[in-house]
């Protein structure tokens, strides 16, 4: 055995779990080496002083500070929750929910902002053929007047559905294309409306029936899909000027001879 | 006193550390205040002998209580309560270590060393004077210094061992090493403060 093999069974030796063998090994050693003979009393005696170490004892309050540090603990946020008016106790409670309604106005703030601004109604190949056939019921009807044609509430659009708030908006272009096919269909005033029988009467105005992929080349004015052109089936609308009224009032029902048009449009 | 309580104290005081602590997990008061009174001496021991800060241990020492009795829950039902108990002041001292080591406002293990090395110069005055000598207290005062110098791994297995007197395989499951590692910190801890005290056993000082 030498000097370093010894110094690490030192600590093996005071644990006293050297084996046989190895104890009479580091016992010869030591015997006959004076350095490591020093160095193991010196080990022993560091030992002593180490576990010769003075035991602290706790306060004799020790279990009540204790028990004073966790009713504290648990009471702290009971404390917060009184704490009216600094704040904290608003904070923490509703926080999710000031989140939350943070994100909704943010959104709607963005949504209001967006149909705010007057989303331009692409006409289609096939609104634009009927607005040439007959252009002067067009212009007899102003754009910007409003229609109070009545929209049917079961109106659908397709793959798009829409937000509560931006119905509203959807549906005054509905009217407003409504308006205008109603307005392109009547060079006579008798003349019905074909609707490829996709409605009947009774339906209503404005149901979507069908939405087609279409161009993508508008610019994005609101938060929907504008990858779509739907496609509504208007209702036949008997528009009847009332006496002493500039507004036009449809007649409800419409006549059983007046079918509906198809309309389509991109939002 | 009544009747009932005294029986009651006789009860608890009769139960074993795991029972203790699955009755303080049910709610029962008195059964965590039987532990805390019978391993407070235990933790404060193994914190003040890590950090070497008796008013700093006494605080962490309950908060030690405070988060077993918050975390009572957690405890598996089977394992060693000291273990655990052991395991969460071992954590809440690493952490006032680092915190310190972070904040600064800690000696650093030089200046430490430097300290210890001065206190061991002092007491190796060739003059042999009066003044040179110290009595036990400055001794014990420098072991302590001493052991807060080790690196905090060494400086762990060693506490926990040699001032609180945890077996290996406890040890290990505190420190959540494997046994061999535990022997060979343990060892290395010891063989290190034996290098740092030397000048002390030069002197003769350590008996």
């Amino acid at each position: 055995m030498n000097c370093r093999r010894a110094d690490v069974l030192f600590s093996a030796a005071w644990e006293d779990e050297l084996s046989v063998a190895e104890r009479e090994a580091l016992e010869a050693h030591i015997e006959s080496c004076a350095a490591c003979r020093a160095s193991y009393d010196g080990f022993v005696r560091v030992q002593e002083a180490v576990q010769g170490l003075p035991r602290l004892e706790a306060a004799n309050d020790f279990a009540d500070q204790v028990w004073a540090r966790i009713r504290a603990t648990q009471s702290a946020p009971r404390r917060a929750a009184v704490a009216w008016p600094s704040g904290g106790w608003l904070v923490a409670s509703f926080r999710p929910a000031l989140a939350t309604a943070a994100c909704l106005a943010v959104v709607l703030t963005v949504v209001a902002y967006v149909n705010r601004q007057p989303s331009p109604v692409r006409q289609t190949p096939r609104m634009a053929a009927l607005e040439r056939s007959s252009p002067s019921p067009m212009a007899s009807i102003p754009q910007a007047a409003p229609s109070r044609t009545p929209m049917s509430p079961g109106a659908r659009l397709g793959r798009n559905e829409p937000a509560a708030e931006n119905r509203v908006a959807l549906r005054d272009q509905k009217k407003e294309v409504a308006q205008t096919e109603v307005a392109a269909a009547k060079p006579s005033e008798s003349r019905g409306l074909e609707a490829a029988g996709l409605l009947k009467a009774d339906e209503g105005l404005g149901t979507a029936i069908a939405a087609t992929p279409g161009d993508t080349s508008a610019g994005l004015d609101s938060l929907f899909n504008h990858d779509y052109d739907v496609e509504f089936a208007l209702d036949p609308v008997h528009l009847k000027r009332l006496p002493g009224q500039k507004k036009l009032t449809p007649s409800r029902p419409a006549p059983p001879d007046e079918v509906g048009k198809r309309a389509s449009f991109t939002f | 006193m009544g009747t009932e309580p005294r029986i009651e104290e006789r009860r608890v005081v009769s139960l074993s550390d795991e029972d203790l602590m699955a009755e303080a997990a049910e709610g029962n008061e008195r059964a965590f205040t039987e532990l805390v009174g019978r391993y407070r001496s235990r933790v404060i021991n193994l914190v003040s002998r890590l950090l070497n800060d008796r008013e700093a241990s006494d605080d962490i020492s309950q908060e030690v209580f405070v988060r077993v009795y918050l975390h009572r829950k957690n405890y598996r039902r089977g394992a060693k309560f000291s273990t655990w108990l052991f395991t969460i002041a071992a954590n809440l001292a690493k952490n006032e270590i680092r915190r310190r080591k972070r904040r600064r406002n800690w000696s650093s293990l030089d200046e430490l060393q430097e300290q210890l090395h001065d206190s061991s110069l002092q007491l190796m005055d060739p003059r042999g004077n009066r003044e040179a000598e110290v009595d036990s207290a400055q001794i014990q005062g420098i072991v302590g210094a001493a052991i807060t110098t080790l690196p905090e791994r060494y400086r762990l297995a060693l506490v926990l061992r040699d001032v609180d007197g945890l077996a290996y395989e406890e040890i290990a499951q505190v420190l959540r090493i494997p046994g061999g590692t535990v022997r060979s910190r343990i060892n290395r801890a010891r063989l290190m403060l034996k290098k740092k005290l030397e000048p002390l056993l030069r002197r003769e000082e350590l008996t």
